[in-house]
This record gives C-alpha cells, structure tokens and sequence, in this order.
C-alpha cells in the first residue's frame, strides 16, 4: 500500500515538474513573422533570407525565438487582423515598396499608412509585437524628413503604432534590397546585439559607392524609432512594454 | 460538356502562356541610355581575376580579438551558431563582437546605444574623425598587407532627435556618431559587393564605438584575354532578361549608366564585372536600382542575387482576414 502511495505521489511530482519546464518553455518561446509584398522576386527573398536563419529554435539570451509566420501581405494583416498576424508575432520582417509611412502590399504605394494603424504590442489589447523591421524605401521617416511628425508615431486616438512596440527600424531614404542586408541583420540578432545596432550596422556593412541616383547613396540610408527606455532592448533581453507617453527618440543616419 | 470546358481552358492557358511569353513590350519598356562601349570591354581586357586567400579565423582569432577589443571580457560566454562566434555583454548589448570563421569578416560595437541621448555631444571633425580611425585600423593591425587597396570611400554621420510626449518638448538634433568607410580599389579600380571594405564608428570624444573589417587578403591576379569576356549583344541581353524577371512590374526600367568594376561577394574570388544603374518607374514611383553583371564568360563564381528558394516559395501563405488571433496570452 506504501510503495502504491510513494509511486502515486512520485508521479505526481514528475507531472508537475514537467509541466512546469513546460510552462517555463513557453514562457521564454517567441515568434518572428515574415511579410511579403505581392510585387517583386526580391521581396519574397528579401524576408526567407531573414526568417530562413530561424527555422529551428534558436536560443537567443533568455528566450527561444522561431519563425512561425510566412505570409504574402495584404492590409488587414497590419490593420483590422493585426492581432491574427504581426501582432501575434514578437518579431516582423517586412519587405515592400514603400514612402514616407506608407508601404504598399501589392499594387497601390499607401496600402498601409502607418498613421492609421493601430498600436501595436499593446498588452492589454492582446498585442504583442515587440519589434518591427521594414525593409522598404522611405516607411520609417526620420525627423528631419518632410511630413515628419512624432504623433504619426506615437499611438493617439487617430492612430499611430507605437503604444507598446519596442522598436521599428528601416530607411527613411530611397533603398535597395535583395543584398546581404537580411542575412547580417540576422547573424548581428542571433549574437544578441541589441535589435536596431543591428539593424544599422547591416545596412551600413552592406553600403557601397557606385553612383548615387535619385538621391540614394546605396543601399539607403537606416533609420529607427524607439522610446528612450527600450534602446537596449535585444531579442534576447528586452524591457516592459512602454506606453505611449515615454520619451520617444528617432535615430537615423545620413 | 465538362470535357469542352476543360479543353477551352486548357488552350485559354496554352495561349496565355504564348502571349505572355512573347512579352511584345518587354525590351520598349527596358531602355539604355547608356551603350556599353566597346571601349568598356578594352579596359576590361586589362583586368585581372584574383583568387582570396582562405580565412585563417579560428577561435584564437576571436579571443584575441575580444581581449584586444574589449580588455577582460569574459570569451568563454561565446557562442557558435553556423560559423559564427559571438559575444556579447550581457549588461548591455551594443557591447558586441562576432566573428565569421568560414571569411574571417569581423563586426564589432562598443557602447552603440550609449550615444543616443538627448546630450550634447563631441564629435572630432571629419578630418580628426578620419586620422583616428586609420589610427586604430593600424593598431588593432586591420590594415590590409597593401595599405594602398584600401581608400577612404566616405564620411557618414549618425543622428537622432527625441520627443517628450508629457511635455510636447522636442529636442535639438544630436550628431552621435561618425562612420568612416573604406572600399578597395585594385589599380584604380573600385572593388563592390559584400566584402573588400571596412569602416570604424567614432563616438563621443573621438572613441571608436564599433566597426568592420569585411577583408579578405589576395593572391596574385590571373589576367584575362578579351576572347575571355562576354559580348556586347551578350551582356545587353543578359541585362534586359534579368531586370525582366526581377522588376517585371515597372513601366520603364532605363539604363543611365555603365560603371567597370571589380565585384567581390565575400567568396574565393575578385572578378571583373559590368555595374549598372537603372532608374525604375513602376505604380507611380521612381526609385534606382543599382545591378551588376558578369563580365567573363566562365565567371568563378556567381554574379547577382540567387534565385528563389523552392522552400521559400513552398512555405509562403496567401493571408486571409478569416485567421483567428491565438487564444493564448501575448509575450
């Protein structure tokens, strides 16, 4: 009867123990989505170049980030579905063309504005998205650029995506994709450096000096938007979500 | 009767294909303003294919490097994914170095993100900014064997600005950061593609708060004949085909440009190629689209981006607004 007792109980612990490195794995997993337009070759390569580095879990700091979404973009994935796409996702890679806030899904340029959109990785809405990276020309304006405004950003009642997002990180100039920018961004975020140092120092790692056209200097010129509090924030170690009162920074390079 | 239709789409689709495939407008649509010169393929004669030398990068390497670079930093908390080894601070991430073994390219930060603040800064100027790099390229012993291949290609600065939404107070514009770039040019002529440059970040008060070294060392050159390049009517077609393919969708796609390079694409080899740039209207936009070529027939390794990948294209999904968000609770 005893040893029935002892194994009952036993297997009660290995339940509960296991149940616990369950939870405890859960808790430390993370998506990263990847979006598509609907135009060129270079954009569905442009993002498998990304997400393909996370096919299997990697274990990046305290968490263990894999790709769970590869989806040809349309709006409702940034607007009204927002919660069934991006913003279930940690991490969003996107390639598209694109203007100053606007990218294009597939084939008109203010598909998406981000001035509309809702906030994103807004907790308490059931967002998640942490951090979001669009390789495009111009989406992620920069303060110094025409039509620049920080309320387009931060998340007020008309719209504005920053409202629990970490970071957002592109061009603020004309770019060029299809290069070896994906892949250093990739390698620089599984190495756990902070996710827009990443960004930058890709891009500017992919630079070169041929011709300078219709003001690009290639591949374009990086650009990110942040609150002060998550500067440091990287896919292995990133703080609470902020609100849409922090102090917000644009980083940008020319 | 389901026969018939079947059969009708059957040739609906055989004659889409033709129609298509003939593409009338293809090559109105692609326009070179600028010729490729039978001159271009002279000067190309002159050039040379040099072989890399294999990377010596080992883990020795990085721990040397890490300790040159960040003094006492503890390497043995480096990790390996895909040949690559990387360390980084766990107090604060713009501390960072990773080395890849298979090029021996090596990226580093130190303190990037503690320069985005709303403080003055100092920044040397250009001319102090550009002598402290090559002052820290040659002490860290980055330099390439031949001082001369590497050239200052440019100056680039990073900035930001905030915004204090409790006050509605915007602050100045900072200078944070200075980025020296360095490209390689083999008799005079420009090395492009992902490797044979370098750059060194400077921060406040003249520190140097990160870098690249993507620098392969070369072998001596094998020289080409012209019976060894390609044709003028061959690397216009292949010009034409491939912005067809690749930016099917624009209204004009026109060729302003023809620049004779070297292309080094972090590979085994430096080959002569045919940059061009191209301004591209498509859906009411104008953007520039800076291509390159293969100027050998048989060139060593490949120019341009790969295709496709038949598992990209298998494990992307057409969205539909019906997906359910997950049930569980965000992270």
């Amino acid at each position: 009867m005893n040893s029935r007792k002892y194994s009952f109980i036993s297997t009660l612990i290995c339940v509960a123990l296991v149940m616990c490195v369950i939870n405890q794995a859960h808790a430390g997993s993370r998506e990263i989505g990847g979006y598509v337009a609907q135009a060129e070759d270079r954009f569905v390569r442009n993002v498998w170049n990304f997400i393909k580095n996370f096919k299997t879990t990697k274990t990046i700091g305290g968490h263990q980030w894999k790709y769970d979404q590869y989806y040809y973009m349309e709006p409702f994935v940034f607007e009204g579905s927002h919660n069934a796409y991006v913003d279930c996702q940690d991490m969003a890679f996107v390639s598209c063309h694109g203007n100053f806030w606007v990218m294009a899904c597939h084939d008109k340029i203010a598909d998406v504005d981000f001035r509309d959109c809702p906030a994103y990785g807004d907790l308490p809405n059931m967002g998640d998205l942490e951090f979001l990276i669009v390789e495009s020309c111009l989406t992620i304006i920069a303060f110094p650029d025409p039509g620049f405004a920080w309320n387009g950003w931060r998340h007020t009642a008309t719209g504005g995506i920053f409202g629990g997002l970490h970071q957002a990180m592109g061009f603020h100039t004309n770019s060029q994709s299809d290069n070896g920018i994906p892949q250093y961004f990739a390698n620089y975020c599984r190495g756990n450096s902070i996710v827009w140092c990443a960004w930058f120092c890709a891009v500017q790692e992919e630079r070169g000096w041929l011709g300078s056209l219709l003001g690009m200097q290639y591949p374009g010129y990086a650009s990110a938007i942040m609150p002060q509090k998550c500067k440091y924030d990287r896919m292995g170690s990133y703080v609470s979500d902020p609100t849409a009162s922090d102090l917000l920074f644009s980083v940008w390079e020319e | 009767m389901k026969r018939m239709i079947q059969s009708s789409i059957a040739v609906s689709i055989v004659l889409a294909t033709l129609i298509g495939g003939c593409r009338p407008a293809q090559e109105q649509r692609i326009v070179f303003t600028a010729k490729i010169s039978d001159d271009i393929l002279t000067r190309a004669a002159d050039l040379q294919v040099y072989m890399l030398q294999p990377s010596k990068a080992d883990r020795s390497t990085f721990d040397s490097w890490a300790k040159q670079l960040f003094g006492d930093v503890r390497i043995d908390t480096a990790a390996q994914i895909d040949g690559l080894i990387s360390i980084s601070d766990p107090k604060n991430g713009s501390n960072f170095m990773m080395l890849d073994l298979e090029t021996g390219y090596l990226s580093f930060n130190r303190g990037m993100a503690d320069q985005i603040d709303d403080k003055p800064g100092k920044l040397p100027s250009d001319d102090e900014a550009v002598k402290l790099a090559l002052a820290f390229l040659q002490k860290s012993k980055f330099t390439p064997a031949d001082p001369k291949e590497m050239t200052l290609a440019h100056i680039g600065r990073i900035r930001s600005a905030s915004f204090d939404p409790t006050t509605g107070n915007v602050g100045s514009v900072r200078d944070q950061m200075l980025t020296i770039y360095f490209d390689r040019k083999l008799n005079g002529v420009p090395v492009i593609g992902s490797g044979s440059k370098m750059l060194v970040r400077i921060g406040d008060g003249g520190q140097v708060v990160g870098g690249a070294r993507r620098w392969t060392e070369r072998a001596q050159g094998q020289r080409i004949e012209k019976k060894d390049l390609r044709s003028v009517a061959e690397l216009t077609k292949d010009i034409t085909s491939f912005l067809s393919q690749e930016i099917g969708a624009a209204e004009r796609i026109e060729i302003v440009q023809f620049i004779l390079t070297y292309y080094d694409n972090g590979g085994k080899y430096i080959q002569p190629v045919l940059a061009y740039e191209a301004k591209v209207t498509a859906k009411g936009m104008q953007y520039a689209y800076l291509g390159q070529t293969a100027l050998l027939q048989s060139p060593p390794e490949r120019v341009g981006p790969e295709p496709i990948s038949k598992e990209a294209l298998q494990s992307l999904k057409k969205s539909s607004p019906e997906l359910k968000p997950p049930t569980g609770k965000p992270d």
